[in-house]
């Protein structure tokens, strides 16, 4: 067979898998991903492949997180449910306080040429260097561990809001603040019910990806600096060579912050009703 | 000049004069002049259609009214005071339909009073009059264009500006739509006896409309003539097919193309519309 | 432009001043600016220093290669053909929420080595968001270019490539750029916490040895590279979708 018949031959093949795979119902796919994952998971282990041979099953895990979840204290006598605690409480805390000051200051930036000009280089020279690099130098600064992580986080919740914040403000269609002022609106008037709701979609995009940043801090900043939290315990669980615990700190931290990230855009959804309703055109 | 409008007007208020008016924008060799020169007196009440081809100033004129910027040179009075700012008096409706996404209809037609702390008790009674009740809790996201551009016209009215300033405002709709909110403008005039000044580029829509239409020729923007429209009022939909109706448009359309190089039913402006080989244009009426 | 240029000047010296007001009065362990401006000058012309920024950054690109070179064809892929979606996405689905850098002791564990463990966090952090933007970029290109394709006579592959893949370029090219982040913050943890060489390595180090000064050095560093490495990837950028780059988009 020619090269290109050779060719044509396998396209024909991928294509046909292809279609017949369209028949098959689409939650049995998706079932054979998750599966599939856990199968070759439990092929690793038990074949050996690299360190996985000391690693956990999937069984093993999920037993574990099931004990752990009852209350089975974790490596420092702890439940996992203080951990999370900690950790869930400082991202919470941290972008809260966050999206306090990005979200003004950035509306205020959008909107004040002034602040743009002068205030902003600030903002674009800080922004590039990971949240996590401020780790030790927050740990100089501050007085307390613990604040130094919660400055840390931050910042990481801090920049993308504020960025989005201002990006969102300065792309306000110029017409629909035209319109409110032939409409007799103040200019204050005009930041609360033009501005800010036509920015609020951004804003909303930018918490959702500062969440995401300082949830990667929080967990990196535990581990380096540890005492509470499922950083640490991921870390400790690491020095003592308890596979399970690694591994079941990890399940929590994934879980924990899919949680979050689901909870941001259910906000964001109730904060924008006008965004998913349906065209009736 | 129409001298029944129907009802009394609004205490004699709403008179523009256009002075002059020059608007130009950059400098040296990138200097555009979109506005030169206009002269123009619009009496409170009278119904005065702008014509001309897209991107020939026309929207600059209105823009100026609106007090969206200022003039380069010339002046705009509004009763004898200069413009200064946009402001309640002089309501707009845009050619994209610019009610507030985030704001139900009926927030969107009560945002004006509320803003100027007036009271809006009003605001239910004029969306049945508008024929939009029904929506009033809806966004304006499911409405169609039509409705959309009907509660804009209502938002301006809640507000009982002494001048409405339109711009092309139902270019972006279809015939049979174009044709009745054409209908529902001569009601709000009639019943708001507001000065109006509508743009627009559709001959048709001009005469329909107004009492008088002014034409503009493109870039820069100066006005060319000034036809009046003597037709009775109230307008029907039958006049467009009388005699009168057909020999002003004959006058007009001669006016427009009499101007070397210009043609009237291409968009040839990067602003405005679109060539038609490569990207996307305006909807034609 | 001359603005902007003392808008920036501006906004530096501020920061600087406040750097120095804060570090004089409230927080007496904060370097000073000349302390780092010296430290600075010290890292420039010391070859370890180089050796940490070039190990960091060929970690960076080696990763960021890696994660694009899988991420983009599966998510085209995944994009384009639903049930190839449903196959894979559910599973990356269950990974995605864990944060690279949490993965670091189980890699460590399970990987010969430290160094193919501080790369595999790299790669898994450029690699979902790359993949993630492959997919709506596929997902979002109109079917009917795909039927003019066919009725042209380009067979399902060929479709994939001159139909798909450029019609999520965009999208892609934004996944990237995102990718090209997240990457950078995944190393800096990485090196940190499982050290050994490179600039985070450094950063920390300097911490615990107690010269100070030197975590700035670091910090700005981390940033200038990152910087830099974002700035390359907004070319690829010009270079990949010239399209879209065009007079009045």
């Amino acid at each position: 067979m020619s090269v290109r018949e050779r060719r044509g031959v396998l396209v024909d093949t991928i294509t046909d898998a292809g279609t017949a795979l369209e028949s098959v119902p689409r939650p049995l796919l998706r079932l054979t991903s998750v599966l599939g994952l856990f199968v070759v998971w439990w092929a690793f282990v038990r074949v050996g492949v690299l360190g996985f041979g000391f690693f956990v099953s999937p069984v093993e895990a999920l037993s574990a997180v099931g004990s752990h979840l009852f209350g089975e204290p974790v490596a420092d006598g702890e439940t996992i449910h203080l951990h999370a605690g900690y950790t869930a409480g400082r991202v919470f805390a941290g972008t809260a306080l966050a999206v306090a000051v990005a979200v003004p200051l950035g509306l205020a930036i959008g909107v004040s040429e002034l602040l743009e000009r002068y205030l902003y280089p600030v903002v674009e020279l800080l922004r590039p260097i990971p949240p996590i690099a401020w780790v030790p130098l927050a740990l100089v600064t501050f007085p307390t561990t613990r604040a130094g992580v919660l400055f840390v986080v931050f910042l990481g919740a801090f920049f993308p809001t504020l960025v989005n914040a201002a990006r969102g403000v300065a792309a306000v269609d110029v017409e629909y603040r035209r319109a409110a002022a032939s409409l007799g609106a103040s200019d204050g008037q005009i930041l609360r019910h033009v501005l800010l709701p036509s920015a609020l979609p951004a804003i909303l995009t930018g918490v959702s990806i500062g969440i995401g940043i300082g949830w990667i801090t929080v967990v990196a900043a535990e581990m380096i600096t540890g005492r509470f939290g499922l950083g640490h315990v991921i870390f400790q669980a690491y020095r003592l060579v308890d596979v399970e615990s690694v591994v079941v700190g990890m399940i929590a931290v994934g879980v924990l912050g899919w949680l979050s990230t689901a909870a941001v855009a259910r906000i964001g959804s109730f904060a924008t009703p006008w965004l998913d309703g349906g065209e009736l055109r | 000049m129409s001298s029944d409008t129907g009802a009394t007007a609004v205490g004699g208020r709403g008179r523009i004069e256009i002075d002059g008016l020059t608007k130009a924008y950059g400098s040296g060799g990138d200097r555009i002049v979109a506005v030169d020169g206009v002269d123009l007196t619009v009496e409170p009440g009278e119904f005065v259609a702008v014509l001309g081809p897209s991107g020939c100033g026309k929207s600059t004129i209105l823009e100026c009214v609106a007090g969206y910027f200022e003039p380069t040179a010339g002046s705009v009075r509004v009763d004898g005071e200069p413009v200064s700012g946009p402001g309640p008096d002089r309501g707009v409706v845009f050619q994209e339909n610019r009610l507030f996404p985030w704001k139900t209809v009926r927030e969107n037609v009560a945002f004006g009073p509320e803003m100027r702390g007036r009271p809006t008790d009003g605001v239910d009674g004029l969306l049945e009059r508008m024929g939009i009740a029904e929506f009033a809790d809806a966004y304006p996201g499911q409405l169609s264009g039509g409705m959309a551009q009907r509660a804009e016209l209502a938002r301006l009215l809640a507000n009982e500006p002494s001048i409405m300033l339109m711009d092309e405002p139902f270019s972006a709709l279809d015939a049979m739509t174009r044709e009745r909110m054409q209908v529902e403008s001569l009601s709000a005039w009639r019943e708001t006896a507001a000065t109006t000044l509508f743009v627009t580029h559709d001959v048709e829509e001009a005469i329909f409309l107004a009492d008088r239409v002014v034409v503009v020729s493109a870039r820069p923007g100066r006005v060319k003539t000034v036809v009046d429209v003597p037709l009775d009022r109230p307008r029907r939909h039958d006049v467009r097919t009388s005699e009168a109706f057909t020999s002003l448009k004959g006058e007009l359309l001669a006016s427009i193309h009499g101007e070397a190089g210009v043609e009237f039913a291409e968009p040839s402006s990067p602003q405005g519309g679109g060539d038609r080989r490569t990207g996307p244009r305006r909807p034609e009426p | 432009m001359i603005d902007d240029v003392r808008g920036r000047s501006v906004a530096v010296l501020g920061l600087l001043a406040v750097w120095w007001f804060v570090g004089g009065t409230v927080a007496a362990g904060l370097p000073t600016p000349p302390a780092v401006a010296v430290a600075f000058g010290d890292a420039l012309t010391d070859p370890s220093f180089a050796e940490s920024a070039a190990t960091s950054a060929a970690r960076v690109y080696v990763s960021f290669a890696v994660a694009a070179a899988l991420a983009i064809p599966i998510g085209l892929f995944a994009g384009w053909h639903g049930p190839f979606a449903d196959l894979t996405m559910p599973a990356v689905e269950l990974l995605r929420p864990v944060p690279p850098i949490a993965w670091v002791p189980a890699v460590i564990l399970l990987l010969p080595g430290t160094e193919p463990g501080i790369v595999f966090i790299t790669f898994l952090g450029a690699f979902f968001p790359i993949l993630l933007n492959a997919l709506e970029g596929a997902r979002g290109v109109d079917r009917e270019y795909a039927k003019a394709a066919r009725s042209l006579g380009a067979d399902a592959p060929a479709t994939v490539y001159h139909v798909a893949l450029p019609g999520a370029m965009p999208s892609i090219a934004t996944g990237l750029y995102v990718g090209m982040g997240l990457a950078w913050i995944n190393l800096v943890a990485a090196e940190m916490l499982a050290g050994g060489t490179g600039l985070g390595y450094v950063t920390w180090s300097a911490y615990t040895g107690g010269s100070y000064p030197y975590i700035v050095v670091g910090m700005l560093s981390i940033g200038i590279l990152g910087v830099l490495s974002s700035a390359a990837v907004r070319q690829l950028d010009r270079w990949l979708v010239p399209w879209s780059h065009g007079v009045g988009t």
